[in-house]
């Protein structure tokens, strides 16, 4: 399985209109928005399809991610100045209904089709981070649906550490989490 | 996810770093992390695949 851009990949409108992550919202963006939101550097979109339709027609889109560049913003201790690292923001993750909570047995071990999508989608974009551009981390703000898959890959709850969002709904239960690609993450945020 | 959240900025509250960092520290990705991400690139095979497929597209078609 392989992450393609989507305005690279050749797939039919009808494939695009046929994803169904159960999500009306997410479906529509795949099939309406995200080849315009790529053309105006909002946001890139990539598909999960199988690795041997990539010179051919594809016919399955298995999942969906749309990625853009960010900065997380520090202060330090007793400092005014403000402070950045580059991140990439993970903006839409979906993937088909078929695959929701379902388990893979595969090597003996039981994983969620989710988390095995998702890590490839992880290391892709950790390529990505050390040879197209750089980055040190992933942001993103989870809906109640995705929290356990990022958690189950280190993902952390940043709500107690991010200001909220001024238009931020206090029920709307999206969570900010974060990742950090770094070995060491005093010596990123320039704290050693 | 929630999106069009383009124009507010992530901003670590003033003295929240330390114990934000410290979260990171203790969540900390290895090796074995990417390993098994990369793992997951060819974990399945071809027929496999082709099993998938026609589970998805099953579904889509109802």
């Amino acid at each position: 399985m392989i992450y393609i851009e989507l305005a690279k990949a050749n797939v039919s409108q009808d494939v695009l209109q046929c994803f169904d992550c159960g999500h009306p919202d997410f479906n529509e963006f795949l099939s309406n928005d995200a080849q315009k939101h790529s053309a105006s550097g909002a946001g890139v979109t990539y598909i999960l399809v199988d690795k041997n339709e990539v010179d051919k027609q594809i016919t399955t889109v298995f999942a969906f991610a749309t990625i853009k560049t960010s900065s997380l913003y520090y202060f330090k201790e007793g400092v005014d100045t403000m402070f950045s690292i580059p991140c990439a923001e993970l903006k839409y993750f979906a993937i088909s209904k078929s695959f929701q909570r379902s388990l893979t047995g595969k090597l003996g071990v039981e994983k969620y089709y989710s988390t095995v999508f998702f890590e490839i989608l992880l290391a892709d974009l950790y390529e990505m981070s050390t040879k197209v551009i750089g980055f040190t981390g992933i942001f993103l703000r989870s809906n109640e649906a995705g929290e356990r898959l990022y958690r189950r890959k280190h993902f952390i709850d940043a709500s107690d550490f991010v200001i909220p969002y001024e238009e931020d709904d206090k029920l709307g239960k999206c969570t900010p989490m974060y990742l950090s690609f770094a070995d060491n993450v005093y010596g990123i945020f320039g704290m050693e | 996810m929630m999106p069009n959240r383009s124009n507010a900025a992530t901003i670590i509250s003033k003295e929240k770093l330390s114990p934000f960092l410290a979260e990171l520290k203790a969540n900390r990705i290895t090796k074995e992390y990417w390993n098994e991400c990369n793992a997951s690139r060819s974990l399945f095979s071809s027929s496999e695949l082709e099993v998938m497929k026609k589970k998805c597209n099953n579904r889509e078609m109802k």
